[in-house]
């Protein structure tokens, strides 16, 4: 839900672009981790963040708060020039700490310790694209269901559904065999 | 495409708040902006595409109007011509 700060400076930049600034201000380093996250170069993560914000101006004038927050709209600006980005790419390293996958650790109950986490990192590395990047959403960027939702371009109880379908893909990908 | 996931205790070396500090440039933003909305110096004619689809305009309109003159002015047959003459 946005706060009536943003709803205000929203509305003042929707008036005059030139005023967009304190949005920028206040999410640019939010889109600047989400974008280093994925492409882990600083300076091309700068560049794209640049853009997200520039196109995300351009845009501003088509954007509708519907009680969503607003960086949950950038994220999505954002996840589009990673991908633009990644499109000639057959294969992108995702680094990741044990911190940012705790929470999905804990759900699928296990230990944070190398073999574990090997475990972990292969069976998502068996993900497809769009399941891999819901989960990427939810846990290493901590996005909530509104959010995901948002996103993603669908509601906050089918971003639950999806999530928990790919939960349990992962559970089964991670069954020893038999 | 694939992903892979190299997961670290650490991870990869995270910016801290003054770095990213660095790379925030609201007037470079606002001069892109500017830039993309502005409308084009260039005049119509010496962009190639839009003085094509300026030529194929004009080629119709010159068209239509032959068509409409041809229409206007009626057309003498032979045989009327002959009848006239005596």
């Amino acid at each position: 839900m946005e706060n009536p700060d943003e709803l205000h400076q929203l509305r003042e930049a929707k008036a005059d672009p030139a005023r967009f600034a304190p949005l920028y201000e206040r999410y640019f380093a939010d889109i600047f981790r989400f974008v280093l996250r994925r492409v882990q170069h600083r300076e091309l993560t700068a560049d794209l963040t640049q853009q997200t914000f520039l196109k995300a101006m351009l845009a501003l004038a088509t954007y509708e708060p519907r009680g969503l927050p607003f960086r949950a709209w950038l994220y999505r600006i954002a996840l589009n020039e990673v991908r633009m980005h990644w499109r000639k790419r057959k294969e992108i390293l995702i680094d990741v700490s044990y911190r940012e996958v705790k929470g999905l650790s804990e759900e699928m109950g296990l230990d944070l310790d190398e073999t574990e986490m090997q475990r972990l990192g292969r069976a998502m590395a068996r993900l497809d694209d769009d399941r891999a990047r819901l989960i990427e959403l939810r846990y290493m960027d901590g996005l909530s269901f509104a959010e995901l939702g948002q996103v993603l371009g669908i509601g906050e109880d089918a971003a639950k559904m999806r999530t928990h379908r790919v939960l349990g893909q992962l559970r089964t990908y991670l069954a020893p065999r038999r | 495409m694939k992903r892979q996931y190299r997961i670290t205790p650490e991870g990869p070396e995270q910016p801290t708040e003054a770095e990213i500090a660095r790379y925030r440039d609201p007037q470079r933003l606002i001069y892109n902006y500017t830039r993309a909305v502005r409308r084009p110096r260039k005049p119509l004619y010496r962009d190639p595409k839009a003085f094509l689809l300026l030529l194929f305009i004009v080629l119709i309109a010159y068209l239509i109007s032959e068509e409409r003159q041809k229409q206007a002015v009626p057309t003498i047959t032979p045989t009327q011509q002959g009848t006239s003459d005596r």
